[in-house]
């Protein structure tokens, strides 16, 4: 993919440069590459930002980054906040902090710890959140494992194998607090959720459609549909229920 | 031109496949975004498909999935022509094309042994109809040209093949769908071959 004999691009300070192909490309400081990239390493601590695609084997981004066409990597790690203005395809990618992603993100291996925003499609083997998020087409993985966090996130539609919705712990003292005065409320607002093995909680839906669907506490859903074993908490509200 | 529509939750139910599977085979690509047709409901929305050709893959992916990987099996849908080519012996012994048809090739397009994947394509549709006796051996030739030129107007777009006769006189066309055709009177429709069908079958031939 690379060619190791190449050399390496330093940014240290503030400066700019063309793009092309490297082994390392390191920001330190403020740096702007004007073409495509094609490099093993880009690491960008402090501010950054690529003009053009970018392909690598690990992309890392401490401090803000932009990326103006297509990033493809191995590993993509955001460490502070980042805008991607074309699609994304990698093995892994952890957003750590906050990311746009203007376009579609494919992956192996999702993971946020802070909030993300997609604009497209989110296509993976697994999903892991624990934050908030929006995705504004489909989100599409094998598994599907969210911890609500702080406000509200929000998806077209969902699709999966085994999905699993809950709110997360109330680690701190003062967010159970404001969610005693209504203020802190994570919840997950979606049109349809189809899945085979479906637990939720804290969601509003129009449609959640699966083979054993459990609903827990705080959702609000139009319509379940289920083939086989069917629970609801309590304190929720399902206004039709079919069995299939 | 467009077939019947079946609804997610009819597929799932007659195909005896659960909603995990239908999005892992759409996530790779093994079931092509066109086929998901939103359509609003009293429910909101539902997706439709349409159905032959979704049946038919299904049917496809869950018979050969034991032996390939789903990555595999994406290439085997995927329209795009790859970049294979062939000698005339490998045609053969992959039951590509008989020799007699071969040969009949090779007169056409005279010269190169080497085959790229469009007149592996060709070859393989003139194999499939004359040795079903829908066309004769000259008529094969006429169609052969149709091909040629087709294959590079459409490239990698959907595209059918329309064989027929009108007083016994043979003629075809390529036409890419979705449209409509309207024929005289005394012109007989002989046959009808979808080019990304027949891709499908020559490249599981060449896996």
């Amino acid at each position: 993919m690379y060619d190791s004999s190449k050399a390496d691009l330093r940014i240290n300070g503030s400066g700019s440069a063309a793009g092309g192909n490297y082994n390392v490309v390191k920001i330190s400081g403020t740096g702007k590459i004007s073409g495509d990239i094609l490099c093993s390493e880009f690491h960008i601590s402090g501010s950054g930002e690529a003009n053009g695609n970018v392909e690598s084997d690990s992309f890392k981004i401490n401090g803000s980054g932009n990326v103006k066409g297509n990033l493809k990597s191995q590993e993509i790690k955001v460490n502070g906040s980042a805008n991607f203005y074309g699609d994304i395809s990698c093995n892994n990618i952890t957003i750590s902090g906050s990311s746009d992603i203007a376009k579609n993100l494919d992956a192996q291996m999702v993971k946020i710890n802070g909030s993300a925003k997609i604009v497209g499609d989110c296509n993976t083997e697994k999903f892991h959140s624990c934050g908030e998020f929006e995705i504004g087409g489909l989100l599409n993985a094998d598994d599907i494992y969210v911890e609500l966090y702080w406000s509200r996130s929000h998806v077209k539609e969902i699709g999966g194998e085994n999905i699993r919705v809950m709110r997360g712990p109330n680690r701190h003292g003062v967010l159970k607090f404001l969610g005693l005065l209504g203020v802190h409320s994570p919840s997950l607002e979606t049109d349809s959720i189809e899945g085979d093995e479906i637990y939720l909680e804290n969601t509003t839906a129009k449609v959640v459609r699966g083979n054993n669907v459990t609903i827990g506490t705080g959702c609000s859903i139009g319509l379940v549909e289920y083939k086989g074993v069917y629970e609801k908490s309590g304190d929720t509200k399902v206004t039709e229920e079919r069995k299939i | 031109m467009e077939d019947d529509l079946i609804s997610k939750k009819d597929l799932l139910e007659l195909t005896d496949i659960s909603y995990g599977q239908l999005y892992r085979w759409k996530r790779k690509g093994l079931i092509p975004e066109e086929w998901f047709i939103k359509k609003s409901s009293f429910t909101g929305q539902e997706t439709f498909f349409p159905k032959n050709r979704i049946l038919s893959r299904i049917d496809k992916i869950k018979n050969m999935k034991e032996d390939i990987s789903l990555d595999d099996l994406a290439d085997v849908f995927s329209p795009t022509l790859d970049k294979i080519s062939l000698d005339a012996d490998e045609m053969t012994e992959r039951n590509i094309v008989t020799k007699d048809v071969l040969k009949i090739y090779l007169d056409f397009k005279g010269g190169g042994e080497v085959f790229d994947f469009n007149d592996i394509l060709s070859a393989f549709i003139l194999n499939k109809l004359i040795v079903s006796g829908d066309i004769s051996l000259d008529e094969g030739l006429l169609l052969l040209e149709v091909l040629c030129e087709g294959m590079t107007k459409f490239a990698g777009d959907p595209s059918e093949v329309y064989l027929m006769r009108k007083l016994g006189v043979f003629s075809c066309f390529i036409i890419s769908p979705p449209c409509r055709v309207c024929f005289d009177k005394g012109v007989r429709l002989i046959g009808k071959v979808s080019i990304s069908t027949v891709i499908e079958e020559l490249k599981l031939k060449l896996v």
